[in-house]
């Protein structure tokens, strides 16, 4: 078998080599197969149904609709989406309402607002330095005066010298310190009067020697009655 | 062996009573044209046979429905070519660890296990150089190179323009010259 004229001049000017070759298919098909094929085909068309084999209820599609939606509200149920009657009788609108044109400009301004605000760190170096200076300087403080309190003063001679206590008594002759001590003695027992309760008055006054209360009167100043 | 015009084959399908007897001498008009064309692209005969079973199966619930200003054959073609692609990617499918390149070494294995095989006949070389192609070269080269397919034809059976048909029949011949040249320089 060779190629139609305008095939061979086709091939001539793609591929020469190809108009050479003859145009035969190697391929073979079992002996019979074009004979058998036609009524063996026709057996298998006729047994094939046009349509598809598969079939639904009468009337699946009628209700088909209505029976999804209420499938699909009782699923809503089943996962807790609805709510109750009242909150689906309320308008989903929400109430407020932002200044106009409030979101045309909100972006442009965003970058701005951005650098203003300036950057917090969650802890402030700063603040926190002034806090512990403050807390060291009251410990130093504490701690020196605790210290200076339990200071036991030196036993050298930097402080002033204290002459010994029975030298001193020899220094000083009899009769001033026979003064001293008759001095000392009515002021220890005026000041004994003075600190007894006022409901042992009476019975201090009469301790007193009649004397002495008389000299207090009259060293006392005058006072007026009702004072 | 005469056949009858598509148009009487149409006419007598489309009666009750003449609907078996229009549809076995559609069978016989086209059956050996439809087989090669199949052949060719599948290679082995028993999926030749699978993929004509599907093809006039497909006639057989269509016929009713064919719009008569497109011509049977071109029809019957369009049909054939799809099926037998969709019957390659199924052989793809099934094979899915293997990668495009194997799958052609897969059609070239079934071209070599024919038992007429003959690797130093020149019918058989071309064979084994057509499945080097790309499928839509190889399925424009078989229809131009051994059906003498009109490029105006092979635009509606495949549906891409003449000029598109054209350069990929260049391109396909080019390169089958070439698969061969090179093949006879290593012997």
């Amino acid at each position: 078998m060779k190629h139609a004229p305008h095939i061979l001049d086709e091939l001539n000017k793609a591929a020469p080599l190809l108009q050479h070759l003859p145009v035969l298919v190697p391929f073979t098909a079992p002996e019979g197969y074009f004979e058998e094929f036609p009524a063996h085909m026709l057996l298998q068309a006729k047994s094939t149904p046009s349509q598809t084999t598969f079939s639904v209820p009468e009337g699946y599609f009628d209700n088909f609709a209505s029976k999804m939606l209420s499938m699909a509200k009782a699923s809503e149920n089943e996962a807790g989406l609805t709510s109750t009657p009242l909150l689906d009788s309320i308008h989903r609108k929400m109430p407020y309402s932002v200044p106009s044109e409030y979101f045309e400009n909100f972006q442009a301004s965003l970058p701005d607002q951005t650098q203003q605000i300036p950057v917090k760190g969650i802890f402030s170096i700063r603040r926190n330095l002034i806090r512990f200076s403050a807390v060291a300087a009251v410990l130093v403080m504490v701690i020196t005066g605790l210290w200076m309190f339990n200071q036991t003063p030196p036993s050298n001679g930097s402080m002033v010298a204290v002459t010994p206590i029975a030298t001193q008594l020899d220094s000083i002759d009899s009769e001033t310190l026979s003064g001293y001590l008759d001095n000392t003695a009515k002021v220890e027992e005026f000041a004994y009067f003075l600190v007894q309760p006022v409901d042992n008055l009476e019975g201090s006054l009469e301790q007193l020697p009649t004397t002495d209360l008389v000299t207090f009167l009259e060293n006392s100043p005058a006072m007026e009655p009702g004072t | 062996m005469s056949h009858p015009e598509d148009g009487e084959i149409l006419e007598q399908f489309r009666t009750e009573q003449g609907r078996e007897k229009a549809y076995t001498a559609l069978i016989k008009k086209y059956q050996e044209r439809i087989y090669w064309h199949i052949r060719r692209m599948v290679v082995e005969h028993e999926d030749t046979n699978d993929v004509m079973q599907n093809v006039f199966i497909k006639v057989w619930k269509g016929l009713d429905n064919f719009k008569e200003n497109s011509q049977l054959y071109t029809w019957l073609y369009r049909i054939a070519t799809n099926e037998s692609i969709s019957y390659l990617e199924q052989q793809k499918r099934k094979r899915a660890d293997y990668s495009m390149s194997d799958m052609d070494g897969y059609l070239e294995n079934k071209i070599k296990a024919d038992q007429y095989f003959d690797a130093e006949k020149i019918e058989w070389k071309l064979q084994l150089a057509i499945q080097q192609l790309p499928e839509k070269q190889r399925i424009v080269f078989n229809l131009r190179y051994f059906d003498e397919m009109p490029y105006e034809e092979m635009s509606r059976v495949l549906e891409t323009s003449e000029g598109g048909l054209k350069a990929s029949y260049h391109h396909a011949a080019k390169k089958i010259e070439d698969i061969l040249t090179k093949n006879a320089s290593n012997y």
